[in-house]
């Protein structure tokens, strides 16, 4: 799924959410002016919050690359020379010395 | 009890609720850079007997983790270097006045020998404490006397309203209405989670501390004394059973295999060698002594 | 999703195709050297001391210092002393030499221009003052390694690894010492121990395969082979249907060809002590092997192809008999 259909839908979710907050209020506001009690929201507008958690979260988890969850999947990426590295250890009397003189005056 | 909502002034929301909010908001960050300063300046002496030691059960607790990962003849030969009754490095002699008074000792021992860890722990308690206690007083004294806010939701019974509404003398005041301690009381216990998120940018991620800047602080203190965690730890290594994960491996690997992939010509190829080896194999292994 | 080295090599690319000097890219790439730890000091000295020089003030504060200390090390290694030194200076400068970091920069500083005595006593004071600084102890460790006095450097890391014991970094140090003075047995040691701490990492398995192999003997060469196995277990080629890089495992592979090959060579009609699931791994590592080799590297076909036919085992003999006899066997 493509990152901007993805952030469209948390778009459209977070709107959604909204709407369902201003048509919670409306009726809360109805209801006064009518002298009803206020007990339950009603159900579709409970329906149409679940509806745009849904969306937002699809579209949030399609925003971003997940990482995967297996350890050995993120170390198979590693090179062999990485895993010898012990820098507290660094020995600085190497070939290393000789070399870059040469490479300098190249 | 009263069926219409009481409507409280805006007053209160502008100058109880919000202030209140903002004000432990900053302390808690105040309080977050005092430990940080706090850390760098303790002197913890570093004993090289307690890194030891703590170095020892961690190893002990990898060995009892993962032994099934190493040969046998690795495994056996640390677990004669940990637990064998002489020579072993977990059987650790216990202090002679044990006997007499555990309690004694152990408030001796950990008084005495650490006191340095002692003196962190209370600075740290009492870092935490004293903001507590003057903001609990400061907002009894200004904001005392009025409903702060409605809980909502929460059914509570009425005997909770003598704490959560102190200093209001209304009996027949629904318990939902709090008083302003009550909404500090919220506040301080809810902040966690978002002074984490808000305030703990600022933790050195893992290829800073890759050159192991900082000086080593000591080892903290330690409540349990050690001989009990060597012992518990040397029964925990003499109660293993030892097996190997590599047994079997090369059969597991293939059947693994066979269920993941794709490739079903694979499977062709074993199954004509596997049955014809198989017949001949059963007679051979009678004959020929087993190797592994 | 890349491995580490395919993406090293973009960044080099990078930074070699563009003509002005972005100060940006470089401190993404030493960002990625100190993440992935490799040990590329050419480079970092280069565009690293320029950044540091010249671009300082814009970076963060906080990293500016450890990006300096690395650039300063990456320095000593290519034995630039001159510009190790002016940016030392800048750090003495801030943190004048009370605090052990510099000096320990000093130190190293003296052991790469050759100043050994100094060197240690620079070491040994910060020893004194803190005496379980476990750094300043592997740097004397590792003085004695430069000098070629392998005995004593053993000597040393042996009493600091009964301090520290589960020092990960010092166990990784002797098992390639003790690999340089070929002593495999000790090595092998250490390599258990690094796989206790670190049992997930398919490459130590290999590591330890690879030295139990150049032991040598049947049980080694058997020994060798499962561990082989348990690396793939963790890192096979065949893992992810999604995997867009080229396999990292080959080695296992390898060495799983070579050590049944080995193990049948070593003792007349070793062949038949092989059990069945070990002569399907090895089909199936030949197979992998010209596969893989078909799919990334087409070229390489003719050398892989004759490696396998010389390293092929013959078939197991079917007729009791013949086993009986423990000799090589012709297939009827």
């Amino acid at each position: 799924m493509k990152k901007v259909i993805a952030q469209f839908l948390c778009f459209i979710g977070v709107v959604v959410f909204l709407h369902t907050v201003y048509s919670a209020l409306q009726h809360r506001k109805y209801l006064r002016l009518t002298d009803q009690p206020f007990e339950r929201i009603p159900n579709d507008i409970v329906f149409e919050c679940i509806v745009s958690l849904v969306i937002f979260s699809w579209g949030i988890i399609n925003t971003q690359i997940l990482t995967p969850i297996k350890v050995s999947t993120h170390l198979a990426k590693k090179s062999f020379d990485s895993f010898a590295y012990t820098p507290n250890f660094t020995v600085f009397k190497n070939r290393g010395q000789y070399i870059n003189s040469l490479l300098n005056d190249n | 009890m009263i069926e219409q909502p009481i409507v409280l002034d805006v007053a209160i929301r502008n100058w109880v609720v919000i202030p209140i909010l903002l004000v432990l908001f900053v302390v808690s960050a105040l309080k977050m850079n005092f430990t940080k300063i706090m850390q760098i300046q303790s002197d913890r002496k570093q004993d090289l007997q307690k890194t030891m030691e703590m170095q020892t059960v961690a190893r002990t607790r990898k060995l009892t983790a993962y032994y099934n990962r190493i040969p046998q003849q690795g495994f056996l030969m640390r677990k004669a270097y940990f637990t064998n009754k002489e020579t072993g490095i977990l059987t650790y002699n216990e202090p002679p006045q044990e006997e007499n008074n555990p309690m004694d000792a152990l408030m001796q021992a950990s008084l005495m020998n650490d006191s340095s860890g002692m003196t962190d722990m209370l600075k740290g308690n009492v870092v935490h404490l004293i903001p507590q206690i003057s903001m609990m007083t400061w907002v009894n004294h200004f904001f005392s006397g009025f409903v702060a806010c409605k809980l909502p939701f929460f059914p509570l019974t009425i005997r909770f309203k003598s704490f959560l509404q102190r200093g209001i003398e209304l009996s027949s005041l629904d318990v939902s209405y709090v008083s302003s301690l009550s909404w500090y009381f919220l506040c301080w216990f809810g902040s966690e989670g978002i002074n984490a998120i808000l305030l703990g940018e600022n933790i050195p991620s893992m290829d800073q501390q890759l050159f192991q800047s900082q000086v080593d602080q000591g080892p903290p203190n330690q409540q349990v004394p050690i001989h009990k965690v060597y012992n518990s730890e040397r029964e925990n290594i003499d109660m293993i059973r030892y097996e190997s994960l590599m047994d079997n491996v090369e059969e597991r690997f293939l059947n693994n295999l066979t269920k993941k992939t794709t490739i079903t010509d694979f499977s062709k190829v074993s199954s004509p060698s596997s049955s014809s080896s198989s017949s001949s194999s059963v007679q051979s292994k009678n004959k020929v002594p087993k190797r592994r | 999703m890349t491995t580490e080295l395919i993406e090293y090599q973009s960044y080099h690319d990078q930074l070699h195709k563009s003509r002005s000097f972005n100060w940006v890219l470089v401190r993404d790439l030493l960002r990625f050297l100190r993440k992935s730890k490799f040990r590329k000091s050419l480079i970092v000295s280069q565009y690293g001391y320029k950044l540091v020089d010249q671009y300082f003030s814009k970076l963060d504060p906080q990293e500016g210092w450890d990006l300096l200390e690395q650039v300063i090390v990456c320095c000593l290694d290519c034995n630039q002393i001159e510009k190790a030194q002016t940016l030392l200076n800048r750090l003495v400068a801030k943190f004048t030499t009370n605090s052990v970091r510099v000096k320990r920069l000093i130190g190293m500083l003296y052991e790469c221009q050759g100043l050994i005595q100094e060197a240690i006593n620079v070491y040994q004071t910060i020893l004194q003052e803190y005496p379980s600084d476990s750094m300043s102890m592997k740097r004397q460790i590792s003085i004695y390694k430069s000098q070629g006095i392998h005995n004593r450097a053993i000597q040393l890391l042996n009493t600091y690894l009964q301090i520290y014991m589960c020092d990960f970094e010092a166990w990784l140090e002797l098992a390639s010492i003790h690999i340089n003075l070929l002593s495999y047995k000790s090595a092998l040691f250490c390599y258990e121990e690094i796989i206790l701490n670190a049992p997930i990492n398919y490459l130590f398995y290999v590591k330890y395969a690879e030295i139990s192999y150049s032991l040598g003997g049947a049980d080694n060469f058997i020994l060798a082979l499962k561990y082989y196995t348990h690396s793939l277990e963790l890192n096979s080629p065949l893992d992810y249907p999604e995997q867009d890089h080229p396999p990292t495992n080959l080695p296992s592979i390898y060495g799983i060809i070579m050590s049944i090959y080995s193990f049948c060579e070593s003792s007349h009609g070793g062949v038949n002590k092989l059990k069945d699931s070990q002569v399907n791994l090895m089909e199936w590592a030949q197979k992998q092997l010209l596969d893989i080799t078909n799919q990334y590297t087409p070229d390489k076909k003719d050398i892989v192809s004759a490696f396998i036919k010389l390293t092929d085992i013959p078939k197991k003999s079917t007729t009791p008999k013949d086993v009986e006899q423990q000799q090589p066997t012709i297939e009827k």
